[in-house]
């Protein structure tokens, strides 16, 4: 009597563990499909890589899962609201991935991996980013933020003149609230950028000191775009206007009375 | 015979110290080069065009400027680009004294007159731009000029980078040379506009002026990053007595 209890115990394990394997297999695909927000607007060439490895062409509407790979070309400009409505705002040439994205209790809990190009963020537009949990990953550094709009960008074998021949930069520009920059292998060893400012992390070096958007040579997504060029035109003459003095020089001499 | 054999090896370590020098030095030097300036003999992809308008005015006791005008700049490399610039000027001159254009003609209330300048675009370093150029006016001014502006931002990656910049125009019909120097810090950036703050002045020399004049006084500027607009003021003293003038421009670029 034992011995076929036994046995008739094992086979509803055996089964238990055969349903809860065929659960798995079925919900997977489901649970790596959390849609995370759709495709606002797309121009130009974006592509959508699917966690299954199908690839299909994005366009406004289209829903963003988590685990998706976005690829914009040349032109490509996408913009995606998340669930939580914060804004992502993909410039041309980019990669990037939809790690995480959770909303647990009003607080939002995103990853994006930024392989190429640039990316800004509006971190949740809507409820002003309150208790939200908000990074960008490159592969050499990580802007950790709460509550901002700022921009991330990623660009490798490139030479920046001062950077002692490394290749790679991580920029960060920051338009509102505070971004902490910093290594991918020391966290901790961050620097914040305030609004208004912007900082390059070199290599896997630690993030340089920030200076004033558009004056220190990092990339965002106006300067990828072509819609703002570095700010030089603090001196007039050096920002394209001449001299705004006297063209020819004041000439102090009276005139001298026709003689006879 | 020691002392021989000693000096025979000291002198071949010293040749082969020299020589490792020499055979190292290029290389360095290439690779310093290649850091600083990589790319430097490549066209830059994607071109960069850019539009600068601009427009400003200067008033004193003794006579008055406005202009009005536009530049465009076309990247070659890098490093390298031109530009061409077309400037309208009107000048407005207190009674009894000299037209300034030309000596010795008699005193006009009003003069204007339009300058063509070409010329090229050299950065010597991130932020630090040479400017060199030539035209010629217009109008009621006749002058071959020669200009040069030079420009550079200092400790760009901090809160306040600092700018110095210096101008210099030579106008051949009256042989005077007209400077400008400025000094400028950015005193608050934020996302949409940088406030700016330091001292300039002019300086004029040669041609009838039998001596050095010039002004000067404390800079004001305001840049409105959405627009691409800066505003410029500047007031202070000197030979014109009291003077202020205030510029404006707005920058456009398009990439390739």
């Amino acid at each position: 009597m034992l011995p076929d209890r036994t046995q008739h115990s094992a086979g509803l394990v055996a089964r238990l563990l055969i349903i809860s394997a065929l659960l798995l297999v079925i919900s997977g695909p489901a649970l790596a499909q959390t849609v995370a927000g759709s495709f606002q607007s797309v121009n130009g060439q974006v592509q959508i890589q699917r966690t299954g490895g199908a690839t299909i062409g994005a366009a406004a509407g289209v829903g963003v899962n988590v685990g998706d790979r976005i690829l914009t070309g040349a032109n490509g400009h996408a913009v995606i609201i998340l669930n939580d409505q914060s804004r992502l705002d993909i410039g041309p040439g980019s990669s990037i991935t939809l790690d995480q994205f959770t909303i647990s209790g009003g607080a939002t809990t995103a990853r994006i991996s930024l392989f190429s190009g640039v990316m800004r963020s509006l971190v949740n537009a809507a409820s002003g980013g309150s208790a939200t949990d908000y990074r960008v990953h490159t592969p050499n550094a990580v802007a950790a933020v709460r509550g901002t709009k700022f921009d991330t960008a990623y660009t490798e074998n490139v030479i920046r003149p001062g950077y002692q021949g490394c290749e790679r930069y991580t920029d960060v520009s920051v338009y509102t609230g505070t971004v902490n920059l910093s290594p991918v292998a020391t966290p901790n060893a961050g620097e914040d950028v305030h609004a208004g400012y912007e900082a390059t992390l070199p290599c896997d070096k630690p993030p340089t000191a920030a200076g004033p958007l558009a004056m220190t040579g990092a990339v965002s997504l106006d300067s990828a775009a072509g819609g703002g060029a570095q700010f030089t035109g603090a001196a007039p003459a050096s920002g394209g206007a001449p001299v705004p003095a006297c063209p020819v020089c004041v000439n102090m001499t009276t005139v001298t009375p026709p003689t006879r | 015979m020691a002392t021989k054999r000693i000096s025979l090896v000291s002198r071949t370590v010293a040749l082969a110290a020299l020589l490792s020098v020499i055979a190292i030095a290029p290389a360095a030097h290439a690779q310093w080069f290649d850091e600083t300036y990589p790319g430097f003999f490549s066209l830059q992809s994607p071109g960069l065009l850019q539009l600068t308008m601009f427009g400003g005015g200067f008033v004193s006791d003794k006579y008055g400027v406005l202009q009005e005008g536009a530049q465009v700049e076309q990247s070659i490399t890098p490093y390298i680009g031109g530009f061409a610039r077309a400037t309208g000027y009107q000048l407005w001159i207190g009674n009894g004294f000299e037209s300034p254009l030309a000596p010795g003609s008699g005193s006009f209330p009003r003069l204007n007159f339009g300058r063509f300048q070409g010329g090229a675009d050299f950065t010597l370093y991130p932020g630090t731009h040479l400017y060199v150029s030539g035209g010629h006016d217009v109008a009621d001014s006749d002058a071959f000029i020669i200009e040069g502006d030079f420009s550079s931002w200092l400790f760009v990656h901090s809160q306040h980078p600092l700018n110095g910049s210096f101008s210099t125009v030579h106008d051949y019909q009256n042989g005077v040379t007209s400077s400008e120097i400025d000094v400028n810090a950015i005193l608050l950036s934020t996302e949409k506009y940088m406030i700016l703050g330091g001292i300039g002045g002019a300086m004029y020399f040669g041609g009838f002026l039998t001596e050095g004049q010039g002004q000067g006084g404390p800079d004001l500027g305001f840049y409105y990053r959405p627009w691409n607009l800066g505003v410029s003021a500047q007031a202070g003293y000197g030979n014109a007595h009291q003077y202020g003038q205030l510029t404006m421009y707005k920058q456009l670029s398009w990439f390739e």
